[in-house]
């Protein structure tokens, strides 16, 4: 059974190629995505999860509100008794990485990752939690 | 077994949280499973229409099940939706994105969704789905939606089983209603004309009108236009009529019976896997393997 993993893009940011490309290589590497579209709220985005079980949620957003919208989010879902591991991805400057990890998240990737490197943190974290 | 109990109990009072855990359940093929189901099936329900919506992919069967829940929620109902998408036969993955065309309708404690990938489903048809019925009857839903991917491959489509089969089709699809003449078109109860607000619609709505009127229980033609949410009350009439038909003529539990001995089978095709792959890497000629292992199981069932 393979791991169900949404990617989810929270605020008013309507640009999704990144997310559109982020979501295509997980399913080429085997994994059951979820995509929710743009414009979703924390709690729309915690819902989600909660409905479709899912192992691993991925936050994009290249809006700069990241600091907001991403410590929110990954509240409403641990506030759900649910806990997924919680990838943010953006335009994510390297000082505001170290404060998402402090917040709730559990891995940040910035501008120019390769999307192969999000598939490894997955796989790692699959490793740990069978 | 408190576990299984306290969770069915969950279930009756439609916990959403508890849905989802218990469809994973069986997704999983948890350890709980048998007993989790044992305790299911002594559940009394009342049937919940289980309406079917197929259609070549792009036709709009998300947008247009989006509609149909966004009405009953104002009606104060509860929906759940079930939506499968297909599996790449290349990567195993699946890319799940009905989900896009409703999400605009949560946060809400009536509504449930979850998306299915069509892996390991032999026919077309899994019992996780079948399953995921019964537990959403549990839960006490008004009325449950299944989505199902674009219709022509598979040959034993859940929408079979459904109480109200739908099949919704888009403008410029002249070609392919020929095409569908001996298949899904027969066994429609409602064909629905979507994007009606697209120019050439009233064409294609006439030859769709022209070929149904040529079935031998021609169904009902429904335009409807979901993004501009036009018509979308007449196509629920229709649906609850159609239900409350076959409920009167007991057809009705002449396709719950059928679907339920679907399941029966379907969970076996599923269990005989193994067995399949076991037989054809010994390299046994392929009847003489189907016919052992049957006639063993028979002489099995004997003795039992």
């Amino acid at each position: 059974m393979g791991r169900k993993i949404v990617v989810a893009k929270p605020g008013l940011d309507g640009h999704d190629r990144q997310a559109k490309v982020i979501a295509r290589v997980l399913k080429d590497n085997g994994y059951d995505v979820v995509y929710t579209g743009i414009r979703q709220t924390p709690s729309q985005i915690a819902q989600t999860v909660l409905q479709e079980s899912a192992d691993v949620v991925v936050l994009n957003n290249l809006s700069g509100a990241h600091l907001e919208l991403f410590p929110e989010t990954a509240k409403r879902i641990r506030e759900l008794g649910l806990n997924p591991f919680i990838i943010g991805t953006g335009v994510i400057p390297p000082e505001d990485q170290e404060e998402l990890l402090k917040k709730g998240l559990d891995v940040v990737f910035g501008p120019g990752t390769p999307p192969q490197t999000i598939v490894e943190a997955i796989k790692q974290w699959e490793q740990t939690n069978p | 077994m408190g576990t299984n109990q306290s969770l069915i109990r969950a279930l009756r009072n439609g916990s959403q949280a508890d849905i989802a855990r218990a469809i994973t359940l069986i997704e999983k093929n948890d350890e709980n499973m048998s007993e989790f189901l044992k305790l299911l099936y002594e559940e009394d329900t009342t049937p919940v229409p289980l309406i079917g919506l197929t259609g070549f992919g792009g036709a709009g069967k998300s947008s247009l099940v989006g509609v149909l829940a966004e009405s009953l929620l104002k009606l104060g109902k509860r929906i759940g939706i079930m939506a499968v998408d297909p599996t790449s036969p290349k990567s195993g993955g699946a890319l799940l994105g009905d989900r896009i065309r409703l999400q605009h309708l949560f946060p809400s404690e009536n509504l449930f969704f979850r998306s299915f990938a069509n892996k390991g489903s032999l026919g077309g048809l899994s019992p996780l789905l079948m399953e995921s019925v019964k537990i959403l009857e549990v839960a006490g839903f008004d009325y449950i939606f299944l989505e199902t991917v674009g219709i022509g491959q598979s040959e034993v489509d859940i929408t079979h089983f459904a109480d109200v089969v739908v099949l919704v089709l888009s403008p410029g699809l002249g070609d392919e209603i020929q095409f569908l003449k001996g298949g899904i078109m027969e066994i429609a109860d409602i064909l629905v004309m979507n994007k009606m607000d697209m120019p050439s619609a009233n064409v294609s709505l006439a030859a769709l009108e022209a070929y149904a009127r040529l079935l031998d229980e021609p169904p009902r033609v429904v335009p409807v236009s979901a993004i501009e949410r036009r018509n979308i009350d007449v196509l629920l009439s229709q649906i609850n009529d159609c239900y409350g038909r076959k409920q009167e003529s007991h057809e009705l539990e002449l396709i719950r019976k059928q679907r339920n001995r679907a399941l029966y089978h379907s969970w076996m095709m599923q269990m005989l896997e193994p067995i399949v792959d076991q037989c054809y890497s010994e390299g046994q000629v392929p009847y003489i393997a189907a016919k052992n292992f049957v006639d063993s199981i028979g002489r099995c069932l004997d003795e039992y």
